[in-house]
């Protein structure tokens, strides 16, 4: 059985003098003058703080007002967009909420390192990667300092806007994780320098369909422009879903969609079992490798495969070894030439009689020789090439065995594709029908439809970062709009009409904010769960849920009165990451 | 303690739902919004305001925690921020303690949240009798543990309706001065959280 309240039977209630015990009305008029001066000095602090930046929009909203006043005109209500561009664009909403905090790591400039992160991220700083203002190169020791953000508390806290303009066209961008890095050498900022990159590897979770799994959707990844205030699009972001990797904390579907998911992995290992029994059917060949001429002027080896003398290292199940042979036989004269990515090596190593040599491929064209003596070894890397007239008859012979290839494996492609189709198509139908089948099971619960088919999943996101920063992985998602006049209030009676508000859907993974006095809310999903708060002056959250927001009945032309719970002030992330829990 | 509350089947039959035994006149709320505008301006004198609604405050809260050290430290809380956002109260035809209520309602609502625990839901043998009798026909001999059941179902404002009409015994104009919805709301909700909970025991 459910358990959602502590049901107690009988109580003794307390007396009238039990109560009055309790009763103090100087005690609480001492503790109301307290916090009165407690409130006084945090006030004056945060006017210091934002008093410059105040004051142009100060200047602004008096002409405005001015304006309005004489021409006795009512003010039109201002749009999100005009309001948003008032504001400063990294706005921490809460000053003492710094928010996700920093880790450092210390990076010898020489060398450079590897930085893991607690949640499975890891970067990889390359050797002479800082340079200071003048984009000359900083020896020595330099401090890296490095945040992560991954949902919309994170994003909420940190003041980082998700708002992205490309061409014109206003999105909201959908993290799969975000981050922020700059680096410090004796206090001060340095630079990442020219063509240095930063690998990084970010680990984090992203909402992805039950169906999508095998194929996610593309992320990109974005880097936040202080200069000209907008999120830049930069390269793809190389996104990995990790192997069983769900992660399904306090959904309500946690059950249904285990079994869905389980239903769909096993139509996916049947497909694939199903494709590789048909691709083995009828066996496909060994694509003819084209012959490379000798370079002339790289050195040269003779090796011989089918002698046995080579050992050959082999990965693939004798495949190696085979390739090898084949090579041999095909081209006639062989021979290896050293590349010139190979390691140095001294001429005189080819003066030594070698106990062993071994051999191993390192990808389609180069592989590793390693010469062998008990006292010595030499590793090369080596290509197979041809010369002069044992190379023009390897490429007439090229030619043909490639055609012969080329026919073979269309008659192939013929016999397997209208079969593959079936079994695609079929995976496709029973996937849809599973889907089918838990939409029925949840049928009759409200309001989620969005995240029914939504699943949480571990990812690791790729990318290279070329400059300090803040670096998001996302993909650009439409703006929805709804036209909504209302008044927001909160229980004790203040009202919200010209206040910056955040709203979060829980099918997306980033925050909206729109102004309360535009008569338009952005990114409200009807389809699932939404939150949308504000930061009153005295920095309180004041909240409004799913609930009250379903309840809206606006009458035409009077604005909906929209009752906001104020929380209280958050002492630190933890509190406001509690108070926004939806 | 169950076994006491069992209800017998005498019981199954629909009456009128209860008369409001408690009324504020327009009188005394405009007597009362002058004692409000008085303590704006100074909070001392918010002391006649303290005086009269400490007790019903402080059982408001004991029944939603039934802990005396919690519900001192929250009943204190909850006249601080009544006194530090009085200055924005509007007197809008309804008495004052429904704003009090609204601010205590919230502070238990935050504390259950911040500690992680449920909140406490009093029951006593006579107001759960009368919220039997308001379901009315179709209940079954031994009742109390399911209609347990059917209150633990209930989400926190449909439950609110129901212990502040049934439990406590307070008007309709009351529950929805203190819930902030219009009294003729209030009943349709409480009607249809009836019927809801007269499904559930039929099932």
């Amino acid at each position: 059985m459910r358990k959602n309240y502590n049901f107690k039977f009988n109580p003794d209630l307390p007396s009238k003098s039990d109560i009055d015990k309790h009763r103090d009305f100087d005690a609480l008029l001492g503790q109301y003058h307290a916090a009165q001066r407690a409130q006084q000095t945090a006030k004056i602090r945060k006017l210091v703080f934002r008093g410059l930046s105040a004051a142009a929009a100060v200047a602004l909203l008096v002409i405005g007002v001015r304006a309005a006043f004489f021409s006795g005109e009512t003010v039109p209500p201002m749009s999100n967009t005009a309001f948003l561009a008032e504001q400063p664009f990294i706005d921490q909403p809460i000053e003492s909420l710094a928010a996700p905090a920093f880790a450092n790591f210390r990076v010898n400039t020489a060398k450079g390192g590897v930085y893991e992160y607690p949640s499975g991220s890891k970067l990889v700083v390359p050797a002479a990667a800082f340079a200071n203002d003048y984009g000359q190169l900083i020896g020595g020791e330099v401090d890296v300092f490095y945040r992560e953000m991954h949902d919309y508390v994170d994003f909420f806290t940190s003041g980082i806007p998700m708002r992205y303009d490309s061409a014109g066209n206003a999105y909201q961008l959908e993290s799969a994780g975000m981050i922020e890095l700059y680096a410090e050498q004796d206090g001060q900022r340095v630079q990442l320098a020219v063509g240095k990159k930063i690998d990084i590897e970010l680990a984090s979770e992203i909402l992805i369909r039950a169906d999508q799994l095998n194929a996610p959707p593309r992320y990109n990844v974005y880097f936040l422009d202080t200069l000209i205030n907008q999120w830049r699009y930069q390269d793809v972001d190389q996104l990995q879903l990790m192997a069983n990797g769900q992660t399904m904390t306090n959904d309500p579907y946690q059950k249904e969609k285990n079994t869905l998911l389980s239903e769909l992995q096993a139509i996916e290992a049947r497909k694939e079992k199903r494709l590789s029994a048909l691709e083995g059917s009828i066996p496909s060949l060994v694509k003819p490798l084209r012959p490379v001429q000798a370079s002339g002027d790289r050195p040269t080896l003779e090796l011989n495969f089918l002698d046995g003398s080579v050992q050959v290292e082999d990965s693939r199940n004798g495949q190696v070894q085979s390739e090898l042979a084949q090579l041999q036989q095909m081209y006639q004269n062989v021979i290896w030439q050293i590349s010139e990515d190979s390691p140095a090596y001294d001429s005189r190593a080819f003066a030594v009689e070698w106990e062993s040599v071994s051999i191993r491929p390192i990808n389609n064209r180069d592989y590793e020789l390693t010469l062998i003596h008990p006292k010595n070894q030499v590793t090369l890397i080596v290509s197979p090439v041809l010369m002069g007239e044992d190379y023009q008859n390897a490429l007439d012979r090229y030619s043909e065995e490639l055609t012969a290839y080329q026919k073979t494996m269309a008659e192939r492609e013929a016999l397997l594709s209208e079969e593959r189709a079936v079994i695609i198509e079929t995976a496709e139908q029973e996937k849809q029908a599973a889907i089918a089948s838990y939409d029925e099971t949840i049928a009759g619960e409200e309001n989620a439809r969005d995240l029914q088919h939504l699943v949480r999943h571990k990812v690791m996101n790729r990318f290279k970062a070329d400059k300090l920063g803040v670096w998001n992985c996302a993909r650009p998602v439409p703006v929805s709009t709804q036209p909504l006049k209302a008044k927001y209030k909160d229980q004790y009676g203040n009202t919200y009409q010209k206040d910056k508000m955040y709203l979060v859907d829980k099918s997306k993974n980033t925050i909206y904010q729109f102004y309360s006095g535009s008569e338009v809310v952005e990114g409200l999903n009807q389809n699932a769960d939404n939150l949308i708060w504000v930061v009153t002056p005295d920095n309180e959250i004041a909240v409004l849920r799913s609930a009250q927001l379903r309840r809206i009945n606006q009458k035409p032309g009077k604005p909906a009165t929209l009752e906001m719970e104020v929380l209280g002030q958050p002492a630190n992330a933890r509190e406001a990451r509690e108070m926004l829990q939806f | 303690m169950l076994s006491n509350l069992q209800l017998s089947r005498s019981f199954a039959k629909t009456i009128p739902m209860s008369a409001p035994k408690r009324t504020v006149s327009e009188a005394d709320m405009q007597e009362e919004w002058l004692e409000v505008q008085a303590a704006q301006k100074d909070p001392a004198m918010f002391r006649p305001l303290y005086e009269r609604y400490h007790e019903p405050i402080y059982l408001y809260i004991f029944r939603r925690t039934t802990d005396e050290m919690l519900t001192a430290d929250l009943c204190s809380q909850v006249f601080l921020k009544a006194m530090q956002k009085i200055h924005r109260y509007e007197y809008q035809g309804v008495p004052f303690s429904a704003w009090l209520y609204r601010i205590a309602s919230n502070e238990i609502a935050q504390h259950f949240r911040k500690a992680n625990k449920n909140r406490v839901v009093t029951i006593e043998d006579a107001p759960l009798s009368h919220l039997a009798e308001e379901i009315g026909q179709e209940i079954p001999e031994d009742l109390t543990p399911l209609l347990i059941q059917a209150l633990d179902s209930l989400k926190e404002e449909d439950l609110q309706i129901i212990e502040l009409r049934f439990f406590e015994e307070r008007p309709y104009k009351e529950v929805g001065e203190i819930l902030g919805i219009t009294e003729n709301y209030a009943k349709v909700k409480t009607f249809r959280i009836l019927n809801r909970i007269k499904k559930n025991l039929g099932e």
